[in-house]
């Protein structure tokens, strides 16, 4: 009793199922065509294929067991889609800038130590003297003095990178930017070395003594701190989305 | 109707909860049918329903217009996806096994007209059969393209809407879709006897 139709292959099949339900570019279609007329066996497959999509089509549809209205007592409740833009929303859109803000300082702190050959002695070495906004200032502006140094002076790149930490250190002291800075420079070096008046590729031992010299203070302290209430701010913001979404 | 539609959606975006029932009331056949269709029984069918049209109605902002149907019939196909991955995990009843132990709590056939007689009213009942677990045998993906385009009557580009595939994917997924659902009505001769007969020749 088992048919031995022949198969068609996906092409065909795609095209006939297409033909059933008029999807066909009017060259297809008469193509098609045209080979219905021609193939008996396509023809028959045709035929099949449309009997089972008329029978799928008889089918009859389901009635539902109940109505799925929604109760508007109990989705009064759930409704928030304008509130749920709410405490949770803003500190997770927070967190995430404060991420950011982390990152950003990291790599500040990375490009400026990185900047002055012996790493954090240029901070130290002018934070004792100052309020903590000077250091601030300085590591902001580490950077691009040494790169327009490096861009200047080829000469001391040639030294290797010992020499590029004082010549850094001295650019800054005496960048004019700040006005207290000239006030400000000589008194570190004096505490330091009293020797150091040319700034230079001269001294490779003279940042040491000063990073020795001196003991850490306020500018990490501030980037601990940020960091620290950036980082509690975004673990709040995630905590109180997942509590909500919960 | 599109007008009405729309404006029972504007209503409803704004809080109306009475005129998103007015669209439930609408869609909700639809819906159940195509849970029906994919998930292989009435409990389930039901659930994915309810949950298809609460998802709705939180995400009714999301909604930027075009069609209401193809967007709720997309939330539900994606509540049967989430159903049919839970069932797979917890490898609870297969789906051929829910096709057969829920045949009388399945849609109740009744005779069409008067002029139906026994014998035509059990070849359908019979034919309806086949063709239920015919679809549950079917991949999913499959079983919904079938689904959508014969048994809910939509074109190709509603389709297209409702699964976020393309045209040309849905072609391919019907025609095969629609061939092993002809080879299940060939085993069980069930087609209509002058293919058969041809066949056989």
């Amino acid at each position: 009793m088992t048919t031995q139709l022949p198969q068609l292959n996906d092409r065909d099949l795609e095209l006939i199922s297409a033909y059933i339900d008029g999807q066909l570019s009017a060259e297809e279609r008469r193509e098609i065509e045209r080979r219905l007329d021609n193939e008996a066996n396509l023809r028959l497959a045709y035929e099949e294929l449309r009997a089972t999509v008329q029978a799928l089509r008889d089918l009859e549809p389901v009635r539902p067991p109940r109505s799925f209205t929604l109760d508007p007592a109990k989705v009064a409740l759930q409704r928030p889609p304008a509130t749920r833009l709410g405490w949770g929303r803003l500190l997770q859109v927070a967190g995430v800038f404060a991420a950011v803000l982390v990152a950003a300082i990291g790599t500040l702190s990375v490009i400026g130590s990185l900047g002055s050959g012996a790493p954090a002695s240029a901070p130290m070495v002018v934070a004792p003297t100052n309020a903590p906004a000077p250091p601030l200032e300085l590591r902001e502006s580490a950077p691009t003095p040494e790169r327009s140094d490096t861009a200047a002076a080829p000469a001391a790149l040639d030294d290797g990178s010992g020499p590029v930490a004082p010549q850094a250190y001295a650019t800054v002291i005496t960048t004019p930017e700040v006005a207290a800075l000239p006030e400000v420079a000589p008194q570190p070096t004096i505490v330091t070395t009293p020797a150091i008046s040319s700034p230079g590729t001269v001294d490779l031992a003279q940042p040491k003594p000063a990073a020795e010299s001196t003991p850490p203070v306020t500018p990490p302290d501030l980037t601990l701190l940020l960091t620290l209430a950036v980082v509690a701010l975004a673990a709040g913001g995630v905590l109180l989305w997942r509590r909500r979404k919960g | 109707m599109a007008n009405e539609e729309l404006r029972l959606v504007e209503s409803a975006q704004r809080g109306d909860i009475e005129s998103f029932n007015a669209l439930v009331r609408l869609y909700e056949g639809r819906v159940y049918n195509l849970c029906y269709r994919l998930l292989g029984d009435a409990d389930s069918a039901a659930d994915a329903a309810q949950d298809a049209f609460l998802s709705a109605y939180r995400h009714l902002r999301a909604f930027r217009g075009g069609s209401f149907r193809s967007w709720v019939l997309r939330i539900a196909t994606n509540v049967c996806y989430d159903a049919l991955r839970a069932r797979q995990r917890r490898s609870i009843v297969s789906l051929d096994a829910a096709v057969e132990t829920t045949p009388e709590e399945a849609a109740p056939l009744q005779l069409a007209n008067t002029a139906e007689s026994p014998d035509e009213f059990a070849l359908r009942r019979e034919l309806a059969r086949a063709i239920e677990a015919g679809l549950a045998q079917l991949p999913v993906d499959q079983r919904l393209v079938v689904v959508l385009c014969d048994l809910q009557g939509l074109t190709y580009e509603e389709i297209a809407e409702v699964t976020g595939a393309n045209v040309g994917t849905i072609k391919s997924r019907l025609s095969r879709g629609r061939a092993r659902l002809r080879d299940v009505l060939r085993q069980g001769e069930l087609l209509p006897l002058r293919f058969r007969h041809k066949g056989e020749e």
